[in-house]
């Protein structure tokens, strides 16, 4: 997707945030209102701009239906499932950059070393990031973004949003995101590559949406609202790679759970 | 010297017998616990990866299971929150038995795209005196595992699944969202309209 465009999407939707009248919209809010503790916290969000938001949602699932949903199915069906998880890997490798930014910003020196390092033995033994060799020898790295590192210091979502093309963010998440631009060394190519992120990032959305395609096909299935299920689902999902015990420790790596 | 060391010696033996009769339940639980997850989880998987039995008898078989081993009574509580109270008896018996069917047709059938994933459990832990938490991995050829985490409720010997929480999301949590959202902008009907529509569906789909 275009970076510029989607930055000015999300522009938009910040000065839409930041100085609509949050108090007329407030009395649409969800108010989660837990019966018992269980999961209190990271279960939903604050959603004060909920009508814009179910707008852009809708716009959303039609460019997905007529656009996006074909094409990733296509490169589905077409792609063998090593060749789009080989691809998935390559995309992983190259944002190990903004995942080490923010590591180190988290003061998280484990994670920093780790992500160092599996980028270094994927980029080079791993011929360029195709393959994981560094998880295979320890260096298991956790995704960590700016919207990650602003809830590590405390900062909440503020309101959820819903971001066109882009998805379930919010305001914290969708700030982190401009703020990562910053840390990606692609972005600082000579002007004569500049389609670089270009095409790294049509070949992120096309990857990621491919991979989402079971996920969101039953959601869409069983759903009963939607738009409510993919909220909850963010939210609950952001909280986990925040606070939960998972955040991408995977198999031969058991330590983590005691 | 000998009554000082029995005086210290005698809280410490106190301390460490009320400990061990604390923990040890504690961890023949989480074992039972790990346990029913294992059985389940297996039982599941010799149905599914059966070559000779058609896909119509794995379900029923697997339906089986399922209304066995998840307490789709409570968990229709909890999904709708402070909802519940606001409900009439007829509304409520009506959502229940809807309730039922819903999460068994939204989730039974999946067994259909099974292709060789296997799993493992990686730890448990005890939640109060009567919940624990299973977590377990879904091996994946070619893929990134999946965390799986099975809640369970009940005490003695009498278990049951009350949620499935998927890389941190949960079943339960993200219906409560789902039904709230549907009741305070449509209200209760609208819930038993909408269910009642999926699980219709769904029948006249599968005869």
């Amino acid at each position: 997707m275009n970076k510029f465009l989607s930055g000015l999407f999300f522009l938009v939707a910040f000065i839409i945030a930041a100085f609509a009248p949050l108090s007329s919209y407030a009395a649409h809010a969800p108010a989660p209102v837990p019966e018992t503790n269980y999961y209190a916290q990271g279960q939903d969000m604050a959603d004060y701009l909920e009508p814009i938001n179910r707008g852009i949602f809708e716009f959303n699932r039609f460019a997905d239906r007529i656009l996006l949903h074909p094409i990733a199915s296509a490169y589905k069906d077409i792609v063998p499932e090593q060749g789009r998880a080989a691809t998935g890997r390559f995309l992983r490798n190259l944002a190990s950059p903004i995942v080490l930014a923010n590591s180190l910003l988290q003061g998280d020196m484990e994670n920093s070393f780790a992500t160092f390092w599996r980028f270094c033995i994927n980029s080079t033994l791993g011929l360029g990031g195709f393959f994981d060799v560094g998880s295979q020898v320890g260096m298991h790295s956790k995704k960590e973004d700016f919207g990650l590192t602003l809830g590590h210091y405390g900062l909440d979502h503020g309101t959820y949003l819903v971001l066109p093309i882009l998805g379930p963010s919010s305001l914290r998440d969708g700030t982190g995101m401009v703020v990562d631009l910053f840390f990606d060394p692609l972005n600082y190519l000579p002007s004569d590559y500049d389609y670089v992120p270009y095409v790294l990032d049509s070949g992120r959305i096309v990857s990621g949406r491919a991979a989402a395609l079971d996920f969101t096909d039953t959601v869409d299935k069983v759903s009963l609202d939607p738009y409510a299920t993919y909220r909850s689902g963010y939210a609950q999902r952001r909280y986990d790679m925040l606070k939960g015990d998972g955040n991408g420790v995977k198999s031969n790596d058991l330590s983590a759970f005691k | 010297m000998n009554i000082l060391s029995k005086s210290k010696f005698l809280p410490l033996a106190a301390f460490a017998t009320v400990a061990i009769f604390l923990s040890f339940p504690a961890f023949a639980q989480t074992d039972s616990a790990k346990k029913y997850v294992q059985d389940v989880g297996n039982q599941v998987l010799v149905i599914i990866s059966n070559k000779s039995q058609s896909d119509d008898a794995k379900e029923k078989k697997l339906i089986g299971i399922f209304n066995q081993t998840v307490d789709t009574e409570w968990m229709s509580r909890f999904v709708l929150g402070h909802y519940y109270r606001q409900a009439t008896p007829a509304q409520l018996k009506k959502y229940k038995d809807l309730y039922r069917q819903y999460v068994l047709e939204s989730y039974v059938p999946k067994f259909r795209q099974y292709t060789g994933e296997k799993f493992q459990i990686t730890a448990a832990r005890a939640e109060g005196d009567s919940e624990y938490v299973v977590q377990t991995e879904i091996l994946r050829p070619n893929q990134e595992s999946v965390r799986v985490d099975y809640r369970l409720a009940g005490k003695g010997g009498a278990l049951k699944i009350v949620d499935i929480i998927v890389e941190g999301v949960s079943l339960i949590n993200t219906q409560r969202s789902e039904f709230g959202s549907v009741i305070s902008r449509e209200g209760f009907d609208s819930l038993i309209t909408k269910l009642d529509g999926m699980v219709k569906d769904y029948n006249s789909a599968h005869g």
